[in-house]
């Protein structure tokens, strides 16, 4: 029931709300601040989904996606949460399975992380 | 047998006569020139087939006439003359130049030449006269004459140049054209003389291709010549000139000159050319439209972007407060955490927005000064203070005299540090080391200056760094609206001063703001005019 979420983002605000409304849920959440660092923590686990912003400092989402998609082993779903105009295309750009436009619902972000949660 | 001799001889004699005569008779009747007997008034005795051929009488209507009714009006008055000195034996003959007027009533020019036939005793018996068809030689130096009246008066130049290029002739138009007498250019060669260059033919711009040794080149190849030509005047002055050349020939068909006919094109040229530059203005300008449109559609995507991010948190901390107290479950902690949330991304939405509204203000040249003293250090550690708490993985350091004054406008100038210390600390993100420093070089002028070791900016990005929505760093990384130094550019130069960016050896930016000093206690005085009021 319980899901493990890796919010990559470079906006505190935005990692901070997302782990507060999953938090209550009962589920974990991990913060990035940049594909960078969510790389460094993707070296030790595996969460059941990542939720990653495009446009950040040191790594973009582009290159984060680039770079965990070369990776061995099995790999967790991304979901694009992005500003950008055409939110679908930016996850077809990465080969997302999914996205989130921001700003979006708090409703549709319980929905999306749901829907990776393992089943009991 | 001397007289059967004395019988035979006569008759021998008159034999001999008899052959003589018709040999006479028909080389008179078949020669290829016109000849005729006249009576010294002038009566024609006998005419030839030729005769009546240039005349177009037939031969019993030409011997009812006289040579004087013959003769073209004009000409009768020298024939008249010449045939009396003849008959006075001043001349054995004379050869003229004259008119008939032919059956058909056409003028005919011939040659005639009259002898006079004097009878045993030496009194003068008939006139003997040979007539020659001379009139297609006379029509074609008509033709030429005329032709050469009209290459004299001629706007065009009309040069004609042997093979080696030594000019022959050169008309009153070319002297004209070119400022050179026809004393002076005949036997100049026309390619030094006038500092010939061919140009391109296609784009017609002043930019040689070709020497007029060229044209002579493609003149032996081709006949002629044609295209466009740069020449000198004699005052030193170019000119364009569209150029047509032939190669003149000799009977023999052996080429010997060349006919050059130039007009002068400049003026064309020019307005050629002022209609491609007004073209190319209007090009320009179009494109810089485009420009402008495609910039201002790009700027409000960003902008859409940029205030759809602090939204995105704002809305979802309101909603968790709302699910949080809904379902009962709201708690101190919990509120201070969304709330906090909720304020920061106010105040970023709230910046946001008076970016855009400064903008606006300065687009439509209705943002003001408010100046005062102002003490910059003061306003450095405000700022740098504001700037560390925000941020823990910058150390940020300040340098500052005791007091520099300047007269200007302390929010706007809060504003445009405030806007460098973000850009600092935005392109480092790795942390680091963000100095800023206060010092008055010379007495005129207070520098501050904000340091940092981050990303710096791509040189291909510095040049548009301060242009409206410039952007430091490409779409993959956030960078704001691109309005913070364009708009801190131009506060500070509404103050007098000027904000520059330089980008030290060793890795990130320097951006460089320099004001105008103030002494302590004078009047304050806003920089009037210079914002429009």
């Amino acid at each position: 029931m319980a899901c493990s979420v890796l919010v990559v983002d470079d906006d505190p605000q935005v990692r901070d709300f997302i782990e507060l409304a999953l938090a209550d849920r009962g589920h974990t959440v991990l913060q990035a601040e940049h594909g960078g660092a969510a790389l460094a923590l993707l070296d030790s686990m595996t969460p059941d989904v990542i939720l990653l912003d495009m446009r950040m400092p040191v790594v973009d989402g582009w290159e984060f996606a680039r770079r965990y998609g070369a990776r061995a082993g099995c790999k967790a779903p991304i979901v694009v949460m992005t500003a950008a105009v055409d939110a679908a295309n930016r996850a077809a750009e990465i080969h997302a399975p999914d996205f989130l436009a921001k700003p979006f619902d708090l409703t549709a972000l319980y929905e999306c992380v749901a829907q990776y949660t393992p089943s009991a | 047998m001397d007289s059967f001799q004395k019988i035979v001889e006569p008759q021998q004699l008159e034999e001999q006569l008899r052959e003589s005569e018709e040999r006479y008779r028909v080389s008179f009747e078949q020669a290829a020139v016109g000849m005729g007997h006249l009576t010294l008034e002038g009566h024609w005795l006998r005419a030839n087939d030729r005769l009546c051929g240039i005349t177009g009488y037939a031969r019993e209507e030409l011997l009812r006439l006289t040579w004087q009714s013959l003769t073209y009006p004009e000409d009768l008055a020298d024939g008249i003359a010449a045939t009396d000195r003849l008959i006075s034996g001043e001349m054995a003959r004379y050869t003229q130049d004259k008119r008939y007027l032919r059956k058909d009533g056409r003028p005919i020019w011939v040659s005639i030449t009259v002898a006079l036939a004097r009878r045993g005793d030496g009194t003068p018996d008939y006139l003997i006269t040979v007539v020659e068809d001379i009139d297609a030689r006379k029509q074609n130096e008509e033709r030429l004459l005329r032709q050469a009246a009209l290459i004299e008066r001629a706007h065009d130049a009309f040069i004609v140049r042997d093979l080696g290029g030594a000019i022959l002739s050169w008309n009153p138009a070319a002297e004209a054209l070119y400022g050179w007498q026809p004393v002076e250019a005949i036997g100049c060669s026309t390619h030094e003389l006038l500092q010939t260059r061919v140009l391109d033919a296609i784009g017609g711009r002043v930019a040689g291709v070709g020497t007029g040794a060229d044209t002579d080149v493609a003149l032996a190849a081709h006949e002629a010549w044609e295209g466009e030509l740069e020449h000198r005047r004699r005052d030193g002055t170019g000119l364009v000139v569209d150029s047509r050349q032939v190669l003149l020939r000799d009977e023999a068909g052996k080429s010997v000159a060349v006919l050059e006919i130039n007009r002068d094109i400049t003026a064309n040229k020019q307005a050629e050319q002022e209609r491609e530059m007004l073209l190319e203005a209007e090009r320009s300008a179009r494109a810089a439209a485009q420009q402008a449109l495609h910039s201002r559609d790009e700027f409000l995507a960003t902008a859409a972007h940029e205030l759809k991010t602090p939204l995105t948190s704002l809305l979802g901390f309101s909603q968790t407060l709302c699910m949080l107290a809904d379902e009962g479950r709201f708690d101190a902690a919990r509120a201070h955490r969304a709330v906090y949330g909720m304020q920061v991304q106010t105040d970023r939405f709230a910046k946001l927005v008076d970016r855009l509204f400064d903008l606006s203000l300065v687009e439509t040249g209705r943002m003001r000064l408010a100046c005062a003293p102002t003490e910059v250090g003061k306003l450095c550690r405000t700022v740098v203070t504001a700037a560390q708490v925000s941020t823990p993985r910058h150390t940020i350091t300040l340098a500052a005299p005791e007091q520099a004054w300047v007269s200007g406008d302390t929010r706007r100038l809060e504003q445009v540090l405030q806007h460098l210390m973000e850009n600092a600390i935005k392109f480092s993100p790795d942390g680091g080391a963000i100095d800023v420093t206060v010092e008055p070089p010379d007495a005129g002028t207070v520098h501050v200056t904000v340091r940092d070791h981050g990303l710096g900016v791509p040189h291909e990005r510095r040049q548009h760094l301060f242009e409206r929505f410039g952007q430091a760093h490409g779409d993959s990384y956030r960078s704001g609206l691109g309005l913070g130094l364009y708009l801190g550019r131009w506060i500070v130069e509404q103050h007098g001063g000027q904000l520059l960016a330089q980008f030290p050896e060793d890795g990130g930016s320097l951006f460089r703001v320099i004001l105008p000093t103030r002494v302590p206690g004078a009047t304050a005085q806003p920089e009037e005019g210079r914002d429009g009021m």
